[in-house]
């Protein structure tokens, strides 16, 4: 490539390389120059509607700093770990590594948005399937944001914060651990958006635009079907359930999957729910980090539909039975 | 997608989330505790998409189609573009604060007993600034009935008739993680005035007694208005916390 009698060809690489708009960014644009029309001309201006976008768009808006944080923190590790040196620092077996991945989701603040493409960069990065998965279900559920967010939520009932920890540990572990003995579905591979020469800089940049454009397209799914859900099902309904123990849990279970709600907020959440039991509100707490309609969408967007088959139910099932189990010793 | 559209939505979003905080207007989707991280977020998110600008394309056979994309299949490509969903929407629809529409919606919520809000108020006859949590939770728990008496300035939006024959009624919302989880807190006010719908107001009220309006009842607070000042636009901070 590198012509030493003249600087031709690096030139033209360079002419190559910043080559002008493209479609996609004209379509962009142009999106945003006609919407801002619409908007002055006020043709949308339907209450219904208005509300519905409110609801949408909070949950972007609150959505979207955790988003770039897990972005960020997976392009780092994109840009910066490699797979030898995964290897050096975590355990080997899976044995060993499932539960060291348990403790390090502990460090990482942040919600559930950017769990899933940091999880897929540490798998791809070369750590066990299974820790990555434990990662995965360990960083939303217990890390310090999250644990001081349920203290502050439940000033008289500190035993919750100590659940919220023992309970979500305990999934993240099993689920790992079972995956681990298990075998079987491997993680598909989507992760990649950059060219081995480019600069550092380039290794961090581009995969987290790439890993921010997927897990956010589908955190826009998931937030336009929680949005609508919540125009569909009154809170009343929610408070009227409350009253049978089996069905509040199961209730709120099915909540948690819906609303898809931060989980360094659902403590506050949780908390407006005084109708249900304290049990039956750890597994809203839960289930919620660990699974939910966004998280679903995001797994299946980065780690496949066959995977996501399997995940999410035995997720499901392990964070109810688990956080039953340990509310009823606990709480 | 291609790389260099990956990282203009980047920075569309970046500059999007910086326009929110530098015009407030995000205080009307979540909590104002959010503005430094929006601002961290917004400016990262702009920074890594001006990085992939300036990068090269890769070079070769992805240059000219969607490149880092190739495992993702048809659907997983098009979800990118759902990216433009929430832009859209807040131009074109222009979403404001949550209003009475809102409040009609959310039926009851009596905000949970706290001891910790049943300090002594202070002394004195200046009208007490409170929030509509603590307005209301002392009104429904507090055992020694501090608010008897006093003056309190709130502020809040109109509601009419939020439940047949509540009257005007004061709402505000009070939001844990965002407005989607918004709780509605009343008081239904006592006054002649006619009053629109999510008209903003700031008030200065007594409250009053009520048998019936005990904790664990579908009865809202009531209080007596003593004065009524019109705030003429949705303000910047439009929530309250739920404590």
């Amino acid at each position: 490539m590198v012509d030493t009698v003249t600087d031709e060809p690096r030139h033209a690489d360079r002419r190559r390389g910043t080559s002008g708009v493209t479609a996609g960014q004209v379509a962009v644009l142009a999106v945003v120059v006609g919407a801002q029309l619409v908007g002055r001309a006020g043709w949308l201006a339907n209450d219904e509607l208005r509300l519905w976008s409110t609801l949408f768009v909070s949950i972007c808006v609150q959505a979207f700093p955790f988003l770039v944080l897990g972005v960020t923190i997976s392009g780092l590790v994109a840009a910066f770990v490699s797979p030898s040196l995964v290897e050096r620092v975590l355990p080997r077996r899976s044995a060993l590594a499932v539960p060291a991945a348990g403790v390090a989701g502990f460090a990482l603040p942040g919600c559930e948005c950017g769990s899933v493409p940091i999880s897929a960069r540490l798998a791809s990065a070369g750590v066990p399937p299974a820790a990555a998965l434990t990662f995965l279900l360990a960083a939303p559920a217990i890390n310090p944001v999250v644990l001081v967010s349920t203290a502050v939520a439940f000033p008289a009932e500190p035993r919750m914060v100590i659940a919220r920890l023992v309970a979500g540990f305990t999934v993240a572990v099993a689920v790992g651990g079972w995956w681990a003995w298990r075998g079987g579905i491997p993680l598909l591979d989507r992760t990649g958006a950059s060219a081995p020469r480019d600069s550092r800089l380039q290794r961090f940049a581009g995969p987290a635009s790439h890993d921010f454009v997927h897990a956010g397209g589908y955190l826009v799914l998931g937030a336009a079907v929680a949005a609508t859900l919540h125009m569909l099902v009154p809170r009343s309904t929610l408070e009227s359930l409350g009253g049978n123990e089996v069905l509040a849990v199961v209730t709120l279970a099915i909540a948690a999957v819906i609303l898809s709600i931060c989980s360094e907020a659902d403590a506050f959440v949780a908390a407006g729910l005084p109708q249900f039991s304290l049990t039956s509100r750890l597994v809203f707490l839960v289930v919620g980090p660990v699974i939910d309609v966004k998280l679903v969408a995001m797994q299946i967007g980065v780690f496949g539909r066959r995977f996501a088959r399997v995940f999410a139910p035995v997720t499901l099932l392990t964070a109810v039975a688990v956080a039953v189990v340990v509310g009823q010793v606990l709480l | 997608m291609k790389r260099a559209d990956r990282a203009f939505l980047m920075l569309l979003f970046g500059l999007l989330a910086l326009q929110l905080v530098r015009t407030g207007g995000f205080g009307w989707f979540v909590q104002q505790r959010m503005r430094w991280p929006l601002l961290a977020a917004g400016s990262i998110a702009a920074l890594i998409g001006l990085i992939g600008l300036m990068g090269r394309a890769p070079d070769g056979r992805d240059a000219d189609h969607d490149d880092g994309d190739h495992h993702h299949g048809t659907a997983g490509r098009a979800v990118v573009w759902l990216l433009l969903v929430p832009v859209a929407v807040m131009l074109a629809v222009a979403p404001t604060a949550l209003g009475s529409d809102a409040a009609r919606r959310a039926g009851i919520y009596q905000p949970t007993s706290r001891l910790e809000l049943f300090d002594p108020l202070p002394a004195g006859s200046e009208p007490l600034e409170l929030t509509m949590s603590e307005f209301i939770t002392r009104a429904l728990w507090d055992p020694d009935a501090s608010l008897t008496g006093r003056d309190v300035r709130l502020e809040g939006f109109i509601t009419n008739d939020p439940r047949p024959g509540t009257g005007v009624v004061l709402t505000r919302f009070a939001i844990s993680c965002c407005a989607a989880d918004a709780l509605p807190l009343q008081v239904a006010l006592r006054t002649d005035r006619q009053l629109a719908d999510d008209t903003w107001v700031r008030v200065v009220v007594r409250w009053v007694p009520a048998p019936t309006a005990a904790a664990g009842s579908d009865d809202l607070v009531e209080a007596h208005v003593a004065a009524i000042e019109i705030v003429p636009d949705v303000p910047d901070n439009p929530y309250e916390s739920p404590y």
